[in-house]
């Protein structure tokens, strides 16, 4: 993938970084300019978004043999269709005529067809049919299918990554087993609710939020402190050196019924997992997918930054398989059931939701200036160090290293 | 394989995929294309056959579709050809829509000389779309067949497919295709309402006739209507084949046809059917068939009837291009397989002068 722009400096000041980097307890957060500078933006985009694994949805949204969605990672469009088959395949959204967008939104075609000039492409991203170009001089078919995309398929989830060197999806999750994310049966589940935001703020508050149990008291006074309160959250932030962290809200076992009690098929193997991780775990593989399973239900999150002061949130619920077909059935009392659980997502989502943009809101003031963590707060710290690390650290080649800073003066 | 003996292949097969049609499509279909996209099938490869390594599109009858959505396949549906001929070393990859090179490799060694091409079932079901978007799918077909034969085209041969329905067209066409070496045959769809007599398809058997080119009779669209005893005595009785000298060969007719043809043939008839072995006799109706057995009964009662009646098609690469013990017969037997093989009126189309009509009362009569 071409860099869109190489950071050329140091995003952050060596003294604002030094400052992240020290002890939890001791360290100053991200500058504020950090959540609304282009700077800070374009190196996360370069550094982490065209280099990370990206969930775009479920092997479920795409069944049958043509079935696409496409996806936008910040400037690039993404394809991804059930081959021939029965493979899930990704392409760039970008026709190798002359660079027309391919496809719009979802749907199923037998083949990929430009709406500009025609040329016609197979569903694994071959060039099959490029009319009149017969007498181009030194054009071979071959040379012109679709840019492959990394994919891989991990629990029923659908992961993308833009860089062709990154490692495996699966490798650099494979510690996920020491919590028991293998034992709930989510590769059995299937998307039953989604929803999409288009929100106000910078994506990293978004993933602060979800990674610290802090703001459970305030923002959820009435829907997680309850069920969830911030006392019982235990962070594991030592549980693996991979990308990844878990919080747990630490209880016999959750549902997002009513009631608190499961509705539906619980997974037997649930019963291995060791007690200080059940409950509610919450796990974030960064930069931006998200997991929560609970005792019948998952719900799944993914965020892609559309600007520094914009993030697309998505999220998901499922349910095991059974119930999500009763649902698609039309099943009253299942699709009773399974509102109610969609309800209380809801309620406590959009409760994040407007507390990041509010915080956005004062993140934009000239005054704005850097904070500090305290001890519910240190997997933010560590995810914030991992973007300052990532995105922020001057270019290895050095060209212009040290010459400023937007943040940290 | 001694060097006289020109063995030529009257029925090899290919099978572009809709993706091959649709780019070398005219502006016309270009046009209709987003309603012909509903008549296709996402398609799986069918190993074994020299076909495509991944699923493609293919034109689908209005039976096939409705079976593919009352199944809600989670998979393509399967290639409408043949199951794989057991494991045969002369199908390379990708022979039915691409590598023509691959196709004469297995013709060298099989010691073929020339292979007619002939599209099959994918390519027949386009004729269910308006006469419009058929006469511009079968447009594309033989624009992608020449280019598939300029590989060689002495070796080659592209049969061009025509719409009945369009005899205007279908003339056009026969005459503008017909400067290209490898243009060898024409094979005519006819609807089920045409007549091939009437007035205004009369510009065709002109075409065919100045051209030289033959028609390559195959089961396709029209075979319901028109199986080969049906149209030759139709032809015969109608004076088309006495006034137009045109060829005419069956080929692709699945197993069973040779016996009633054979009967057909001899059978003490009236004046068209006497003729109908007289055009037999002289070459200018010919079975074409995969088998020659020298014991099978019906090749001998025709090659009794009309030496040079009989031509060989393989179907390849869906039957063996070559038996080995047929062609070691054939060179040392003059035989029916020789004749078959290597002598039969076809070994050298386009006929370099047209074939002589054939003038009898009952022919003569017919176009009145
Ligand atoms: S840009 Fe896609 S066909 Fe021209
Ligand atoms: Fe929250």
């Amino acid at each position: 993938m071409e860099a869109l722009t190489e950071p050329r400096h140091a995003v952050v000041g060596s003294e604002a970084l030094a400052a992240l980097q020290r002890p939890a307890l001791e360290a100053s957060t991200l500058p504020p300019e950090c959540y609304r500078s282009e700077e800070a933006y374009l190196a996360e985009v370069e550094r982490i978004f065209f280099k990370e694994w990206i969930c775009v949805g479920r092997v479920e949204d795409m069944p049958q043999p043509g079935d696409f969605t496409s996806h936008t990672i910040v400037s690039e469009g993404v394809i991804v269709v059930r081959n021939g088959e029965g493979e899930l395949r990704a392409h760039l959204n970008v026709c190798r005529h002359r660079g027309c967008e391919l496809v719009n939104g979802n749907g199923s075609v037998k083949a990929f067809r430009c709406p500009y000039h025609g040329w016609m492409y197979g569903l694994n991203g071959e060039l099959r049919g490029a009319p009149d170009f017969k007498e181009t001089l030194h054009f071979d078919k071959a040379e012109y299918s679709l840019h492959p995309i990394r994919l891989e398929e991990w629990n029923g989830f659908v992961m993308v990554n833009l860089d062709d060197d990154a490692a495996p999806f699966h490798e650099r999750v494979s510690h996920v087993t020491r919590w028991g994310l293998d034992k709930y049966g989510v590769d059995e589940q299937v998307t039953t609710h989604r929803w999409t935001y288009d929100l106000e703020c910078n994506w990293k508050t978004y993933i602060e939020n979800y990674i610290e149990e802090y703001h459970v008291p305030w923002v959820h006074s009435d829907t997680l402190q309850p069920l969830t309160p911030m006392k019982r959250h235990v962070e594991f932030p030592d549980l693996s050196d991979q990308q990844w962290d878990l919080v747990v809200a630490q209880s016999p076992g959750l549902t997002l019924s009513d009631d608190g009690d499961a509705n539906f098929a619980v997974s037997e193997r649930i019963q291995e997992i060791s007690p200080e991780y059940l409950g509610l775990p919450i796990w974030m593989c960064y930069p931006s997918f998200g997991v929560i399973p609970m005792l019948d239900c998952t719900l799944y999150y993914s965020l892609l930054p559309l600007g520094p002061e914009r993030t697309e949130l998505k999220i998901g619920m499922l349910l095991p398989r059974d119930a999500a077909e009763a649902f698609a059935a039309g099943d009253e009392e299942t699709c009773r059931i399974a509102g109610e659980y969609a309800r209380n997502v809801e309620g406590f989502v959009v409760e994040d939701n407007a507390i990041c943009v509010q915080q956005q809101r004062g993140l934009r003031s000239r005054k704005a200036d850097t904070g500090r963590f305290c001890k519910h707060e240190g997997l933010a710290w560590k995810f914030d160090n991992w973007v300052a690390r990532t995105a922020y650290a001057p270019a290895a080649n050095g060209n212009g290293a040290g010459n400023g800073s937007v943040a940290g003066h | 394989m001694s060097d006289d003996l020109r063995v030529a292949d009257l029925h090899g097969c290919v099978a572009p995929a809709a993706e091959l049609l649709y780019e070398h499509s005219g502006p016309q279909l270009r046009g209709y294309w987003p309603h012909v996209e509903e008549r296709l099938l996402l398609t799986s490869p069918t190993p074994g056959v020299g076909d495509w390594d991944s699923s493609y599109v293919r034109f689908a009858t209005r039976r096939e579709l409705e079976r593919s959505r009352r199944d809600d396949a989670r998979t393509p549906t399967p290639a409408p050809f043949p199951p794989a001929s057991g494991a045969d070393a002369d199908v390379e990859p990708a022979l039915l829509h691409d590598n023509p090179a691959g196709r004469l490799r297995a013709l060298d060694r099989a010691g073929v000389a020339v292979q007619l091409l002939s599209p099959g079932a994918s390519l027949d079901a386009a004729l269910e779309l308006g006469v419009n978007p058929a006469v511009g799918v079968l447009a594309a077909y033989n624009r992608w067949v020449r280019s598939y034969c300029e590989a060689d085209p002495q070796r080659l041969k592209a049969v061009l497919q025509v719409h009945g329905g369009e005899p205007q067209w279908s003339a056009r066409e026969i005459r503008d295709a017909f400067a290209d070496p490898a243009v060898a045959a024409v094979t005519i769809h006819l609807p089920v309402k045409v007549a091939p007599d009437e007035r205004n398809f009369w510009a065709l058997w002109d075409a065919l006739e100045e051209t030289g080119l033959g028609v390559l009779h195959r089961p396709g669209a029209s075979a319901r209507v028109w199986r080969p005893h049906q149209l030759a005595s139709y032809l015969a009785r109608t004076g088309v084949l006495a006034r137009w000298g045109v060829p005419i060969a069956f080929a692709g007719w699945p197993d069973g046809w040779l016996e009633p043809w054979a009967e057909q043939l001899a059978a003490p008839a009236p004046a068209a059917r006497e003729a109908l072995a007289a055009y037999a006799q002289a070459g200018r109706l010919l079975a074409v068939t995969e088998r020659l057995d020298e014991r099978d009964e019906a090749l001998a009662r025709l090659d009794a009837l009309a030496p040079r009646a009989v031509a060989w098609g393989s179907g390849f690469p869906f039957g063996p291009l070559a038996r080995a013990d047929a062609l070691r017969r054939a060179r040392e037997h003059d035989g029916l397989q020789r004749r078959a093989l290597a002598e039969n009126p076809w070994t050298y189309l386009p006929a370099a002068a047209p074939a002589a009509p054939l003038k009898t009362p009952a022919a003569a009569a017919g176009l009145q």
